[in-house]
C-alpha cells in the first residue's frame, strides 16, 4: 500500500489569511494528482504580527533606513501600490535576518506548528517527516531551508520528503553582513561557517544523501525578490537595476548546487521586464503552474 | 466484585503491555535499522560508500538496550548524529549517487529519526516557552521597541546563543539569555507634594527568572521555582527625566527597581537639590495622558 503523503505549503509576506493554502491547492489540484496526497498550510503571519506588534517602530524609523539604503529607482519607476508590498517585503526581511533573537522565535514557532500540521485532531502524529513535502514562496521559502538546516543539525538527516522553494530570496547579499546577516550566513551560523559555498554545498548534500529530485530551487528570471533581473524603465536607453543587492544565485552557485544535487536550481521565465510587473512576477500561483513546479511536485509524490 | 476484578486485572494487562512495547522500542528499531543497513555492506564495492555504512552501523550500535529518554541516549545521538553529518561533507556527488546510500537515509528516518526529532521538537517547545516568557509575556515586554529589540539580538548579554543546536539545546536556558536591556520612556508618578506627573528616559537591565529544565520519563520538562513562578522578570532602572512641577518642567535623575510593570524609583531633583521617591509604569499607552498633561 502506498503511504498518503502530506503537503505543507508555507506563505511569503503579505496580510495572509489563515487559510491561504485553499486557493494554492485548488491551483495545484489541477495538474498534479492529489489523490494520495492531504494538503495543509503552515500560516504564521501571526508570529510576524506579533513581532510587528512588538517593535512598532519597525514601520516608521526603520522604513526611513531602508529607504534610504538606496532603493530610489524602484520606488521612482514602480508606482506606489507596488512599491507598498516591495517595501513591506523589505520590512520582512529586514525583522527576519536583522533581529537574531526573533529570527529563532520564529523558527521555534514555525517548528511547533509544523509538528501539529502532522498530527491528527488527537495530537498523534499522523505523517512522518518522510512522507511529508515542504513547500515555501518568498519569505516562506527562506524560513524553510532555515527550519530543516536547524533539524539537520540536531538530527543527522534531512528526514523530509522533499523541500521546493518558489521565489526563495535565501541566496540575498547583505550589504553590511557585520550589522545585518543574510539568509545563507544564518544557515552558516548554525553550522557550515561564514563561506556561502560550503553551506550551499553542504545543504544541497544533505538533501542528495535521500536521493534524486527532493531539493527544488524554482526562481523566475523576471521576479526581482529571487533574481538580480534588469529593467527597461521610461526615459532610460540602459536598462536598470532597481535594487543594488544581489538576490539571486550568481552562477557559480547554481552550478555548485547542481552538481551537488542535480536540478537544484530550476530558473524559469514569466510575466515582463516591466518594473509595473514586479508583483505579478512574484506571485505564487503563476508560480504553482509553472512546468517546473509540476514535475517536480509530482516525482516527490511518486513511490 | 466480580466486574471491578476483571476491570482492574485489565488494566494492569494494558499497562504493563504499553509500558514493556514502550520501554524496549528504540533497541528493537535498533535492531530494526541494523537488519535493514547490514546487508547493504555487501550489496556496494565502493570501499567509501562502505565505510560509511559502518560508522553508521557503529553509531547506532550505541543505542542498544538504552531507552528514549536516558540522557546516555541524547548523547549517543550526538556522536551518531555528528558523524553522519561529517559524511555528509565526506561523501561525493558520485559516492552519493550510489543507491545504499539513499536505503540507509531511508532506514534511519524510519527507525531512529523519530526518536531524535520528537527530543528536538521537544526542546524546541521550551526554548520557544522561554523566548514567550522574556519576550511577550509581561507588559514590560509588550512595550518594547526596535532600539530594544536590535541591542537585545546583538549584546552578548542579552542575545540568545547562535551555533549548533546540539550544544545550544543542553545548556541551562536553552541558550536563551534572561537578561534584557532596557532603553525607553516610562511614564512616572513622583510623590512631590502630591502626586506629580513626570517622564523617565530609562536605561536598565531585566532578568526573566527561567524555571530550570529538568529531565524527565517523558522528556524535557520545566521545573519553575518560587521566582520564576511568582516573580517572573525584575530589573534594575536609571534614568533622566522631567516632573511636572506647579507648570514647570523640573529635571529628575533617578535609580529604580521594577518588578513586572511597575517601578519603584528614588529621584532627586537638582532644581530644589530634593530627594523623593516615586513609581513608573512599563504601559506606553499611560505615557500619551502624561504627554497631555504638559501640554
Amino acid at each position: 500500500m502506498v503511504e498518503k503523503k502530506l503537503i505543507v505549503l508555507a506563505h511569503g509576506i503579505g496580510d495572509t489569511p489563515e487559510g491561504f493554502h485553499m486557493a494554492w491547492e485548488k491551483i495545484i489540484s489541477r495538474n498534479v494528482d492529489l489523490s494520495n496526497a492531504e494538503v495543509r498550510g503552515l500560516w504564521w503571519e501571526d508570529v510576524l504580527d506579533k513581532i510587528e506588534a512588538k517593535y512598532p517602530l519597525i514601520d516608521g524609523a526603520m522604513a526611513d533606513v531602508v529607504e534610504s539604503c538606496g532603493f530610489p529607482d524602484l520606488k521612482k519607476w514602480i508606482g506606489s501600490d507596488n512599491y507598498k508590498l516591495f517595501h513591506d517585503y523589505m520590512m520582512d526581511v529586514l525583522v527576519y535576518v536583522g533581529f537574531p533573537d526573533m529570527w529563532q522565535y520564529i523558527h521555534d514557532e514555525c517548528v511547533k506548528k509544523l509538528d501539529a500540521l502532522r498530527c491528527d485532531a488527537d495530537g498523534e502524529q499522523q505523517y512522518a517527516a518522510c512522507d511529508t513535502i515542504l513547500i515555501g514562496h518568498s519569505l516562506g521559502a527562506a524560513m524553510l531551508p532555515h527550519l530543516v538546516w536547524q533539524d539537520f543539525a540536531f538530527n543527522g538527516s534531512m528526514a523530509y520528503r522533499g523541500l521546493i522553494l518558489l521565489a526563495s530570496p535565501l541566496a540575498l547579499v547583505s550589504p553590511v553582513p557585520n550589522i545585518c546577516g543574510d539568509f545563507i550566513g544564518r544557515m552558516g551560523e548554525v553550522f557550515g561557517g561564514p563561506d556561502r559555498n560550503n553551506v550551499l554545498r553542504r545543504f544541497a548534500a544533505a538533501w542528495d544523501m535521500g536521493g534524486e529530485g527532493r531539493l527544488r530551487f524554482i526562481c523566475n528570471e523576471n521576479d526581482i525578490v529571487c533574481s538580480d533581473v534588469k529593467y527597461k524603465v521610461p526615459g532610460k536607453d540602459e536598462l536598470v537595476d532597481l535594487i543594488p543587492l544581489r538576490q539571486g544565485f550568481d552562477p557559480a552557485e547554481s552550478k555548485l548546487l547542481n552538481d551537488e544535487h542535480s536540478g537544484s536550481v530550476q530558473v524559469i521565465s514569466f510575466g515582463k521586464r516591466d518594473p509595473r510587473k514586479v508583483v505579478d512576477n512574484h506571485d505564487v500561483l503563476t508560480y504553482l503552474k509553472q512546468p517546473a513546479f509540476i514535475n517536480s511536485l509530482s516525482f516527490m509524490l511518486k513511490g | 466484585m466480580k466486574r471491578i476484578f476483571i476491570t482492574i486485572s485489565v488494566s494492569i494487562v494494558i499497562f504493563v503491555q504499553t509500558f514493556v512495547s514502550v520501554a524496549g522500542q528504540l533497541s528493537s528499531d535498533v535492531e530494526l535499522y541494523n537488519r535493514e543497513v547490514t546487508p547493504l555492506l555487501k550489496t556496494t564495492t565502493n570501499t567509501v560508500v562502505q565505510e560509511f555504512l559502518a560508522s553508521c552501523l557503529s553509531g547506532a550500535t550505541q543505542l542498544k538496550g538504552l531507552e528514549a529518554y536516558d540522557s546516555r541516549t541524547s548523547a549517543s545521538f550526538d556522536k551518531l548524529v555528528t558523524d553522519r553529518i561529517k559524511w555528509v561533507g565526506d561523501l561525493r556527488h558520485g559516492d552519493r549517487r550510489d543507491p545504499v546510500v539513499a536505503l540507509e537515509s531511508k532506514s534511519y528516518n524510519k527507525h531512529l529519526y523519530p526518536y531524535r526529532e520528537a527530543e528536538y521538537v521537544n526542546l524546541v517547545r521550551l526554548q520557544d516557552e522561554l523566548f514567550e516568557r522574556k519576550y511577550f509575556k509581561t507588559e514590560t515586554a509588550k512595550n518594547a521597541n526596535v532600539i530594544e529589540g536590535a541591542i537585545n539580538s546583538h549584546w552578548l548579554l542579552t542575545r540568545a546563543e547562535r551555533g549548533d543546536p546540539k550544544e545550544i539545546l543542553k545548556m541551562p536556558t536553552l541558550g536563551v539569555s534572561p537578561w534584557e536591556a532596557i532603553l525607553r520612556f516610562e511614564p512616572a508618578v513622583v510623590f512631590d507634594n502630591g502626586g506629580q506627573a513626570a517622564v523617565m528616559g530609562t536605561f536598565g537591565l531585566n532578568r526573566t527568572f527561567f524555571p530550570s529544565v529538568a529531565s524527565g520519563v517523558n522528556g524535557a520538562t520545566f521545573d519553575e521555582s518560587f521566582w520564576s513562578k511568582n516573580v517572573q522578570k525584575a530589573g534594575l532602572r536609571a534614568g533622566v527625566g522631567v516632573e511636572k512641577d506647579n507648570d514647570q518642567a523640573k529635571v529628575l535623575l533617578g535609580v529604580g527597581v521594577q518588578v513586572w510593570s511597575v517601578g519603584v524609583w528614588g529621584f532627586y531633583k537638582p532644581d530644589d537639590s530634593e530627594f523623593l521617591v516615586g513609581v513608573s509604569m512599563s504601559d506606553l499607552s499611560k505615557l500619551k495622558k502624561i504627554f497631555g498633561w504638559f501640554e
